[in-house]
């Protein structure tokens, strides 16, 4: 058979692969959620709080059916930004929400804030991480 | 009727001139947009929560060593918790109607002067994710899950910022936790779907 006998086939460019919504790819790098606040603000917290368990199970039983947070996530969650504007006041909220201002942290980043003023990190761990020490501000 | 008030009163001006001055730009900028609500009650909230972001550096210095003790900005200030719970509730409200310079007020206030909710600080995530600031909304998603580590949103939308700041490896982890929090729950159909969504289109990812 020759070549030239062959049936033409013809490929579309714009091909659509059916897993990957092309016309919503820049949903994907948006600022916006896909997914609205009301998706989690309801069921966030009865997932945190219940498990699918049977009555007669015990509360211990209860906290075993929870699936154990996994290496890499528990390793990106405690490595917060050290860049940015907003790296300062992350690195001070570390050492308040994870309460080891008595003591080192096992986020070397904190203990690097840790560092720079206790009274003043002391007093901006209070503040939820939405403000930080500022670069000119000499100790009183 | 809120009976809350908070006396700022006592805050010396001169007393602000301590270390702690620099805010958040974005938090900065919604209390010099002096938000306003159509609703009374959001509005009054509003008023409260910006005099308290704008004093909280001074408050917090003034109050020290009662917040060594465990004690709360709010408990300090004699804030009630069902006035921080009616802020949250709005918060989450002008979230809704994507007024997010307001919500960003209002979950900041809840967040400086309450306790340490993982919800708390997923609220101001996100209004910091939709005003624009994927860095700063992915710290405050990583704090959220300090506190919870089975904070279902909190995994996906701190996925999404990373896979937004270019990190496709930590976002693909995040969005692996969650499938894995869904799993086997109806209620969260939704967003194990939304996740395991992104993991497939994480396949195109570089």
């Amino acid at each position: 058979m020759s070549v030239a006998s062959l049936p033409q086939v013809s490929i579309k460019k714009n091909t659509q692969f059916p897993m990957v919504d092309n016309e919503d790819d820049s949903s994907v790098i948006s600022t916006n959620s896909s997914l609205s606040d009301d998706e989690f603000d309801s069921k966030t917290e009865s997932a945190s709080t219940s498990v699918n368990v049977s009555d007669t199970d015990s509360s211990s039983d209860q906290a075993n059916t929870r699936p154990s947070c996994p290496k890499p996530v528990h390793y990106i969650i405690n490595t917060l930004s050290a860049v940015g504007t907003f790296g300062g006041l992350a690195l001070i909220t570390t050492g308040g929400m994870g309460m080891t201002l008595d003591k080192p942290s096992a986020n070397p980043i904190a203990n690097g804030a840790m560092l720079l003023s206790g009274g003043a990190l002391l007093t901006a761990s209070f503040l939820g991480g939405l403000y930080h020490l500022s670069a000119q501000g000499p100790a009183e | 009727m809120l009976t809350c008030g908070v006396n700022t009163a006592h805050v010396s001006p001169t007393h602000s001139s301590h270390q702690l001055r620099a805010m958040h730009p974005l938090l900065a900028s919604a209390l010099r947009s002096s938000c306003h609500h159509p609703q009374p009650e959001i509005d009054r909230l509003l008023d409260q929560a910006q005099q308290t972001l704008e004093a909280a550096p001074a408050l917090t210095e003034q109050f020290a060593a009662e917040l060594i003790t465990g004690k709360s900005l709010a408990q300090c200030l004699d804030i009630s918790d069902r006035v921080l719970e009616k802020s949250y509730q709005a918060a989450c409200q002008l979230v809704n109607e994507e007024e997010f310079q307001a919500a960003l007020i209002l979950s900041s206030f809840v967040l400086v002067a309450g306790h340490r909710e993982a919800r708390f600080t997923f609220k101001v995530a996100s209004c910091l994710q939709h005003l624009g600031d994927a860095t700063s909304a992915a710290d405050f998603y990583k704090l959220s899950l300090q506190i919870d580590h089975h904070h279902m949103g909190a995994a996906y939308r701190l996925g999404e910022c990373l896979h937004r700041l270019g990190d496709q490896e930590q976002a693909r982890h995040l969005f692996a936790w969650t499938v894995e929090l869904a799993r086997g729950n109806f209620a969260f159909r939704k967003i194990q779907a939304a996740a395991e969504s992104q993991l497939s289109r994480s396949l195109m990812w570089p």
